[in-house]
């Protein structure tokens, strides 16, 4: 059956070869992997295989900050707690998957990188004439304060296709919200998946526009 | 752990949670098919009868298989139709 205790580092240190930049990998432990870059300097990735990412994860795969880059994920359908953002952002050490970390070894420090849909979405808000102030509850759920109007509860997926289950899943994971924004610009949302959302008392925004655009209404 | 290992421990989920819903069909889709080296995961559909039945399995799922580099997405037959997710993204039935 599976191994959980020791298969992260090594799948990322064969998978990782794969990368354009990547000459090296060497594991440290079962859970450390060294990469060494063609145009930049070696970085250290913590590895883990948790589904819900929170401030007791990092703080167990990072002992000490000033030795990792970047901690990856293997578990690909996790999710991040709000707190666990915030001590990530401290440490300057990413959390992220394998696309993430992909893109993050692509660049001189990977210890600053920040997924680009996360980049969009806050550059999205921030320059929302209707927005105040917003916070990171989840890695994929704002609280969004708003001028004259209510705060608003977001979540933001990104899926292809956003189905039945992904909206319930949202649901259970981070609690009430009265929004579901789909970021990504392929694919679609399904009856049945506007139909969940109707009877859980949200809605579902396809396009990002008519998202922005609600925020401008009651 | 290889990709192999990731399908194997796939197939054996699905045949756990056949209780969940008999009808259940379980496909793989996507990089591991075409390139089993280098894909980063696993993509996994499994069409279920009805919503509830894949919020059942959905919450029964052992804890191995959450934690595995796969990405499981749940679709209900009327959404399969929807979409028509087994001949666009050219599935291979994976369990029964």
């Amino acid at each position: 059956m599976v191994r959980q205790d020791n298969w992260p580092g090594g799948w990322v240190a064969d998978k990782i070869l794969e990368h354009n930049e990547v000459i090296g990998a060497e594991l440290l432990d079962n859970r450390m992997v060294r990469i060494t870059r063609k145009k930049y300097p070696d970085v250290v990735i913590a590895t883990t295989a948790v589904e819900q990412f929170d401030v007791e994860t990092l703080r167990n795969v990072v002992t000490d900050p000033s030795a990792v880059d970047f901690v990856v994920n293997m578990t690909k359908d996790h999710y991040i707690t709000g707190e666990a953002i915030k001590l990530a952002s401290t440490y300057h050490t990413p959390i992220g998957g394998m696309k993430d970390l992909y893109r993050a070894l692509n660049e001189p420090d990977v210890s600053s990188y920040v997924n680009p849909e996360t980049i969009f979405i806050e550059r999205s808000l921030r320059q929302h004439n209707r927005v105040t102030e917003f916070e990171r509850l989840w890695d994929r759920k704002y609280r969004i304060d708003r001028l004259q109007l209510p705060s608003v509860d977001v979540v933001f997926l990104n899926d292809y296709e956003l189905t039945a289950d992904h909206i319930r899943k949202a649901w259970d994971r981070y609690g009430p919200f009265s929004m579901v924004v789909k970021t990504n610009p392929n694919g679609e949302a399904t009856t049945i998946a506007h139909q969940v959302a109707d009877e859980l008392g949200c809605k579902i925004y396809e396009k990002w526009r008519d998202f922005l655009g609600a925020l401008n209404r009651k | 752990m290889k990709t192999s290992e990731v399908i194997t421990a796939i197939r054996l989920e699905a045949e756990n949670r056949a209780q969940d819903d008999p009808n259940a069909t379980w496909y793989l889709f996507g990089s591991a098919l075409t390139d089993h080296q280098g894909a980063k995961d696993v993509d996994v559909v499994v069409i279920v009868s009805s919503e509830q039945h894949g919020r059942k399995i959905r919450d029964n799922l052992s804890v191995e298989c959450r934690l595995l580099p796969v990405h499981l997405l749940i679709l209900t037959e009327d959404e399969e139709r929807e979409l028509d997710f087994i001949k666009a993204q050219h599935c291979v039935q994976l369990y029964p």
